[in-house]
């Protein structure tokens, strides 16, 4: 057919639609590759190099989130050179930024079998949390610099560019301009970059404190669909909820109108829908 | 013998290196009359023939690239000669600049006739802000010419600020758009989207100068120098612990001890007068132990075969006294401030060579180098992660180095 | 408003007036922006974010990119290259005495390579390179500097 194309991956033959990336293809054969930065709503940024895979006749490991499948490719997804580079992806990492709350980055180290230490005692992501509104807290210690979070803010969905990627090598980072707050930003609250952030470095105030008071129990939270009462667009919400409060709302990633994303109303709206004080 | 002068202009050359008789003297106005005239796939046949590979490290056969260019779909398609020559030991591409500015830009308008493209860019690194100003009074010569200008092709320089990575060509296409010069992932290829998402032909300066003195002269003459795998001359700058310290260009295929020792070249070892070691292609090459440089000559298959390779054409000379551990730390410092920070692997594995070779960990961590290393060399997004652990990998190999360390 | 940063604001777009307002123009807007006031300061890509409309975060993100932008103290910067080579011939002492006459109009960088490498060690102004430096060329420098 010409609309597919047809490749091995670790020696299994699979057709797919033309344009398939080579992660989307792995995942069809069940042979997935681990991801940090890649987002289903997000444009591929490349950047954190877990998802690489050996293609025959490349010079390089690639990026299975971004190369796009080829008739006749032969791809390995845990050849020797494939597995060091996983490992030694995580343990970079790991030797860098909190991963206590990144369930990707622990499942990626889990996987390669990464040593944390090995690479350890050196500089580090480490400091202060910045609040600065009311809304979301920004963690920085626990970045990665997946770029998801600028990539939200900017033309993936929000398109407010508040926030980008400023200074270099290990001292690139994420910025509203020369480190300042972000009520003197552009920022506009919508929380989309809290809502793709992978490590918590990207954080709603209501979780950082109950977090940092030990009350945060994932047993004890339950979700609840609903549909956004602030105006017409008919966003779908889920309702985090533990002891009877909302403690966090998201959008199905899969949702035909929001992707994921929400507004200011949507996404922190909820300090209203359970004040006791009339708006 | 051994020093060649087609590329740089011949001692004897009188004009000033800006003007119209320089580019009669040179010949170059014959050149851009003479292929101006042709049809492109005739310039394409021509650059494909005489075998020019790029001299910006990678040694890409130029005929391919420009046919790959010329034949992209696209209305609109740009050409671009790097100048941000900011390899660490690289400075030929400033001395050829300095002595004979028209060359390459003669070659950078032929380009542009070959694969359609009415706009150029020069992109010059920062610190070079001399040599801008002699290109700037160079295109402007040409424009006189009437060989530049809106019926031709319009060139445009554009000043760098300071970043290695903005070299690597898709970076530097960032770098001009406005956006941060981080490179992008490949493919696309830049022959199918580079400048602008359009097809665009980047070129290193010398490689540009080579299509200059090609159209000069013929093919016959053009080939009259090399070795069976890559024809013409090179320039290589000398550097270091070297009496004459410069760039030369040599055939390929000469042996690199006459590059050392011959009287007209480096004329020999300075220093103690004995060879440490040689580092050969930038930062990202390779080191040399005098016995490899005793049995290789300057050409892709003899240095291959020890895993080298010529790189930016920078030989950098250290003497027995020399400490390499030193010099590794300082390469670890430069390419872990030049590391642009996107990707994982060179954004922490830059620092963390660093931190290594600060703590003097070269020789007792050699197992958790090779697996970093090897992790750079596979999963980084571009050149520079890929070739930041090359030299110091080289070191390793070569347990001899030590004793210097 | 802030009269002060209105002027600036002014004065930047004077200065940039007869570009394009488009991306691609950024890199020349900010190179106009330092050779007038010899930094990037909040509120210089503030004015430059203003001109050509590109969000103040990404004018950002591109400037702090730049080693050449930064220049903090807004003097005239020096450029010690400290690499290998400039190194082996001295650099670290040119270095010291660039940094013992500096006065208050200079300011010291230390740089990678400057592609100097024939004529080590090497100094550069931002305007122009000396060559094969010694350090009474570099006090010399810095002093010419401090009586301009």
């Amino acid at each position: 057919m010409e609309n597919t194309v047809t490749l091995t991956i670790d020696g299994e033959s699979v057709t797919v639609a033309q344009g398939t990336t080579l992660r989307a293809a792995c995942e069809e054969v069940q042979h997935p590759v681990p991801t940090l930065c890649w987002h289903e709503n997000l444009t591929a940024a490349n950047a954190c190099r877990a998802c690489v895979v050996e293609v025959k006749g490349s010079r390089t490991l690639v990026a299975s989130c971004s190369r796009i499948a080829e008739a006749g490719m032969e791809v390995q997804t845990a050849s020797e050179r494939v597995l060091n580079s996983r490992k030694v992806v995580a343990e970079l990492l790991l030797s860098t930024s909190d991963a206590s709350i990144a369930p990707d980055l622990q499942s990626l180290a889990a996987i390669s079998s990464a040593d944390a230490e090995r690479f350890s005692g050196g500089n580090t992501w480490a400091q202060p949390v910045r609040e600065d509104n009311n809304l979301y807290v920004r963690d920085l210690a626990k970045c990665i610099l997946c770029y998801r979070c600028v990539e939200a803010c900017g033309d993936d969905a929000q398109n407010t560019f508040a926030i980008a990627v400023a200074g270099r090598g290990f001292n690139a980072h994420i910025d509203a301009g020369f480190g300042r707050d972000l009520p003197e930003s552009d920022c506009v609250y919508c929380g989309n970059c809290v809502a793709v952030c992978p490590t918590g470095a990207l954080i709603g105030k209501r979780e950082f404190d109950l977090r940092a008071r030990g009350e945060w129990d994932e047993d004890k939270i339950t979700t609840t669909p609903t549909v956004c009462s602030f105006c017409g667009v008919g966003c779908e919400l889920d309702l985090h909820v533990m002891d009877n409060q909302i403690i966090k709302v998201t959008s199905p990633l899969d949702h035909p109108v929001t992707h994921g994303m929400l507004c200011v109303k949507g996404r922190f709206g909820y300090e209203f829908a359970q004040s006791e004080e009339p708006v | 013998m051994n020093e060649v002068r087609r590329l740089l202009p011949g001692k004897q050359t009188s004009s000033s290196p800006i003007s119209k008789e320089r580019l009669v003297e040179r010949g170059f106005d014959r050149a851009l009359d003479y292929a101006l005239a042709l049809e492109p796939e005739e310039i394409i046949s021509t650059v494909t023939k005489s075998g020019i590979k790029g001299r910006g490290g990678a040694a890409f056969p130029t005929g391919v690239k420009w046919s790959s260019v010329s034949k992209a779909e696209g209305s609109v398609k740009y050409v671009v000669m790097n100048a941000d020559e900011s390899e660490l030991g690289t400075f030929k591409d400033r001395v050829l600049l300095e002595e004979d500015p028209l060359g390459a830009l003669v070659g950078l308008v032929i380009g542009a006739h070959a694969v359609g493209a009415k706009k150029a860019y020069c992109y010059i690194r920062g610190e070079y802000r001399e040599v801008e100003q002699t290109l700037a009074r160079a295109i402007e010569t040409l424009r006189h010419g009437g060989w530049v200008g809106p019926h031709g092709v319009e060139i445009e320089i554009r000043r760098g600020a300071g970043a290695y990575i903005a070299g690597e060509e898709t970076a530097l296409f960032n770098s001009i758009e406005g956006k941060r010069p981080e490179p992008r992932v490949k493919p696309p290829f830049p022959t199918t989207k580079g400048l602008w998402a359009s097809p665009t032909l980047i070129q290193n300066v010398e490689t540009l100068a080579n299509v200059a003195i090609l159209f000069a002269h013929d093919l016959h003459w053009f080939t009259a120098y090399g070795t069976q795998d890559t024809v013409g001359t090179k320039l290589v700058g000398l550097s270091g612990h070297i009496r004459r310290p410069g760039v030369y260009e040599v055939p390929f295929g000469t042996p690199m001890q006459e590059i050392l020792d011959a009287p007209e070249l480096g004329g020999t070892v300075s220093g103690s007068g004995r060879l440490g070691a040689v580092l050969l292609g930038g930062a990202a090459g390779t080191f040399l132990t005098p016995q490899e440089v005793k049995n290789t000559v300057l050409d892709y298959p003899s240095l291959g075969a020890i895993g080298a390779s010529i790189g930016s054409g920078a030989i950098m000379v250290f003497d027995d006294t020399v400490n390499l551990e030193w010099v590794v730390t300082k390469l670890a410092r430069f390419f872990a401030e030049e590391s642009c920070g996107q990707c994982v692997p060179c954004r922490i594995g830059t620092k963390r060579i660093l931190e290594m070779m600060e703590t003097g960990e070269l020789w007792t961590r050699t197992s958790d180098l090779r697996a970093l290393g090897q992790a750079m060399k596979d999963a980084s997004i571009c050149g520079l992660g890929q070739t930041a652990p090359v030299a110091l990998l080289s070191i390793l190999e070569r347990p001899e180095l030590r004793h210097h360390a | 408003m802030d009269v002060q940063k209105s002027a600036m604001e002014t004065t930047v777009a004077a200065r940039l007036n007869d570009l394009v307002r488009e991306r691609g123009q950024l890199l020349p807007a900010l190179w106009r922006v330092m050779e007038e006031y010899r930094q990037l300061s909040p509120e210089l890509l503030e004015a430059v974010s203003l001109f050509m409309d590109i969000p103040y975060a990404e004018v950002y993100g591109v400037a702090s990119f730049y080693a050449l932008f930064e220049n903090a103290s807004g003097n005239t910067p020096m450029y010690v290259c400290t690499d290998v080579m400039c190194a082996l011939q001295g650099a670290e002492s040119l270095k010291e005495a660039a940094k013992a006459n500096l006065g208050t109009k200079v300011t010291v960088h230390e740089s990678a390579c400057l592609g100097q490498c024939d004529y080590a060690p090497a100094v550069w102004s931002g305007s122009h390179v000396l060559r094969r430096a010694t350090a009474d060329d570099v006090t010399a420098a810095v002093e010419a500097i401090t009586h301009e």
